[in-house]
């Protein structure tokens, strides 16, 4: 008999669901358990993110979505990996967020969208495709700790718009671009034009790249 | 302590990729949210409950009907969408472009769209009706049988036409099966052959006058004189497109069961009712489909059959068989009962007046037609919106920056009164000039109007526009009205247009020289 799943880990949890066919109570059970642990995450992501231009109600219905595809797609997870809880829980919880905004991209597939890049930022995109090399000698987890503590000296406005404009950023892209509507209705939020907006963007970025490479990287001096 | 910058300078790219991952995993702090619109914390035994619940709702909302499936390998090719309304979306393509370079009618000609498709016409006594055939460079050669009558062999190259729409066309010899040579599955790719002729005999614009009328077999029948189509094209488009409540299907006799099977069906906008027939229902032996085993043979009954408790009155009519087949196919088309006071609500109503200022209280989207290149409304209506809104025409140059939103059939819109939205429709290739043809890309019209009819939906709106498309763009209002009904009436919006003045001389689409007129002479 399978043991019970409350201190179960994330990726054994998706084992689990992954093996349906085998044991569909325990699947269920397990879907269950990972629904509990992370929902209300997955919510605060969610409408931190989409309740300005989808509703509350609809956010709700996408993060029930999102939970429920996992379960289709658990199958696809790679949960046999070896690594600590707190970083199953982070890749659970970005599996879950990536699947969140397939959703909300989906429902606004085809429709307008609009350069997030203000006037100066166009002119200076580079010729070619080939963007920064991924191979930055400062350790991920250390660019994380100094952009968190970047981001809180930003004023409200400016982290509202860089959440809001980055949940449309595209690594592969270098003209970044977002729904034409969503810009509206953030417009609306925020209380600045579109062209406002997308300066207030290339202003927060350049503060955040400011403070990165101004501030040590070091991790003791946080 | 090093500092980054005196190596490593991190740079934009970084910063905005690191932004996304932090806010993909949330390592950071997430600002405030409303209690109220988070969910109470989730038990186990609620989360089972959820669970079940969206189990139970996605089991619905993709039960498999007792429809039966599509098997022939070329209906496969055709990807996991419904083939019907593939096969229905790719004919509208082809018609679209062939008509925005000149194909006209009613009646449309199908061998002059089968040259303007680059398919070589060869007529021929040695095969019974028509079949396909490519060569190595998958370039298709139609061969047909000139000594047929010239609807059937108008509708024979329509349908081999339909055949060219499928991406394994080119592998295979096409023929139109004969019975004794059909597959069991065959019928399937005949079917929705017969459905892409449908659509290319029948385009956009053709039998507009008659959607009032009740589509009666004797109504089929008229318009299969008036427009030298088949019975099962005037169905298809008569039925998609009327304003009465009711339903055809194409039904053919089973050799294995002496019963009628339904091929597919047709269902008009005005029907609400449920019913169960459906692909593939077998019609009861006491049906008197049977009795129609002749083409023309009529006959007409109360059915109790067709949805539980109600009697549906249904006319069939016997048509052409597929190539072959001992029995005719047989067309029925079913109503529901209905109160006697009922009366057709006319979806599309014509007025005298300015367009700029639409009738009624309810939430209006008021239409106008846009180039794909300027981003100033400098001619016709758009013009006279200009100047009326021109925050709207402000809003539209913001959305229109850097023109990538100005592809065809892209759709743009602006409240410009509480109760008023102007959409500009992205339908026109150019602007200015005169003599290159009209501007108007009906294709790109067709899929902005689609967008409108899911906006109209969604605000609970009614659409007015001018006759759009009619001016600088030089379309003609016969096919743009066809799309209109097709995109926006079919889905239960209802339009207004406006005419500033009487209109007796509608733009009519204009007639394009081909060099090859075989066709003309052919029939």
């Amino acid at each position: 008999m399978a043991p019970p799943c409350d201190d179960i880990s994330d990726f054994e949890l998706i084992r689990r669901m992954a093996d349906e066919r085998a044991n569909f109570a325990e699947a269920r059970d397990a879907w269950g358990h990972f629904y509990v642990r992370h929902h209300r995450f997955l919510l605060r992501v969610c409408m931190s993110y989409h309740k300005y231009v989808l509703g509350a109600e609809e956010v709700k219905d996408v993060v029930h979505q999102a939970f429920f595809k996992a379960f289709d797609g658990a199958k696809t997870f790679n949960h046999a990996e070896d690594c600590p809880i707190v970083i199953q829980e982070r890749k659970s919880r970005g599996w879950l967020v990536q699947i969140a905004e397939n959703l909300v991209r989906d429902r606004f597939r085809n429709q307008p969208e609009v350069s997030l890049l203000a006037d100066g930022e166009i002119d200076q995109l580079p010729a070619t495709t080939e963007g920064e090399r991924d191979d930055n000698p400062v350790p991920e987890s250390e660019r994380l700790n100094l952009l968190k503590a970047g981001l809180i000296l930003l004023s409200d406005v400016e982290q509202t718009v860089l959440r809001a404009t980055m949940f449309w950023w595209q690594g592969d892209q270098q003209h970044q671009r977002m729904l034409h509507t969503a810009l509206l209705e953030l417009s609306k939020q925020v209380g600045k034009s579109p062209e406002n907006i997308r300066q207030i963007r290339a202003r927060a970025v350049r503060k955040l790249e400011k403070y990165v490479n101004e501030n040590p990287h070091d991790e003791k001096a946080h | 302590m090093k500092k980054p910058t005196e190596k490593y300078s991190i740079g934009k790219d970084t910063i905005e990729k690191d932004l996304k991952t932090l806010f993909r995993t949330e390592d950071c702090s997430l600002p405030n949210i409303d209690q109220e619109v988070l969910e109470p914390a989730m038990d186990l035994q609620r989360a089972h409950q959820l669970f079940d619940e969206l189990r139970t709702a996605r089991t619905g909302s993709t039960k498999r009907s007792s429809e039966p499936k599509w098997t022939h390998p070329s209906v496969l090719t055709l990807g996991n969408v419904d083939p019907i309304t593939e096969i229905v979306s790719r004919a509208r393509v082809a018609v679209l472009r062939a008509v925005e370079h000149g194909w006209n009618g009613p009646p449309y000609n199908p061998f002059t769209l089968a040259e303007m498709r680059g398919i070589k016409l060869l007529p021929t006594e040695k095969v019974l009706d028509a079949r396909t055939h490519s060569d190595s460079k998958d370039r298709f050669t139609i061969e047909f049988n000139p000594q047929r009558a010239a609807a059937r062999m108008r509708y024979s190259i329509a349908h081999e036409i339909g055949h060219t729409l499928f991406s394994d066309c080119a592998a295979a010899t096409r023929n139109r099966a004969t019975h004794q040579e059909m597959k069991e599955d065959e019928w399937q790719l005949e079917s929705l052959c017969n459905i892409a002729a449908a659509e290319i005999l029948m385009p956009f614009g053709t039998i507009q006058d008659e959607l009032s009328k009740r589509p009666g077999a004797g109504l089929v029948l008229e318009l299969r004189r008036k427009y030298l189509a088949s019975c099962e094209a005037v169905a298809n488009r008569l039925i998609r497109l009327s304003a009465h409540p009711c339903f055809a299907f194409l039904a053919r006799r089973s050799e294995a069961t002496s019963r009628y099977f339904v091929e597919y069906r047709i269902v008009s906008p005005a029907l609400h009712e449920d019913f169960a027939i459906q692909r593939g229902y077998e019609l009861p032996h006491s049906s008197k489909a049977s009795t129609c085993v002749a083409i023309g043979a009529r006959d007409q009954e109360d059915a109790r059959w067709v949805s539980s408790g109600k009697s549906w009155f249904i006319e069939y009519l016997g048509i052409s068989p597929n190539t072959g087949e001992p029995y005719p196919r047989v067309l029925g088309l079913a109503f529901p009962p209905l109160p006697p006071d009922f009366t057709v609500a006319e979806s599309l109503t014509v007025l005298n007046g300015d367009a700029s200022e639409p009738f009624g209280a309810e939430p209006k989207l008021l239409l106008q037609v846009v180039n794909d290149q300027a981003m100033v409304w400098g001619g016709g209506f758009a013009k006279q919106a200009r100047k009326k809104w021109p925050h709207a025409q402000t809003h539209y140059r913001e959305w229109a920056y850097g023109r990538r939103n100005l592809k065809l059939g892209n759709i743009h819109s602006v409240s410009v009164r509480e109760d008023l939205t102007l959409v500009s429709l992205v339908a026109q290739h150019g602007f200015g000039g005169a003599g290159s043809g009209p501007k108007i890309r009906y294709g790109a019209l067709f899929a902005a109007l689609e967008k409108v009819a899911d906006l109209a939906s969604a605000q609970r709106a009614t659409v007015h526009m001018p006759r759009i498309g009619t001016g600088e763009a030089g379309g003609s209002w016969n096919i743009i009205e066809g799309i209109v009904r097709e995109t926006l009436i079919s889905r239960g919006v209802k339009v207004t247009i406006y005419d500033l003045h009487p209109r007796n001389d509608l733009p009519r689409q204009p007639s394009l020289e081909f060099p090859h007129k075989m066709a003309d002479e052919l029939i």
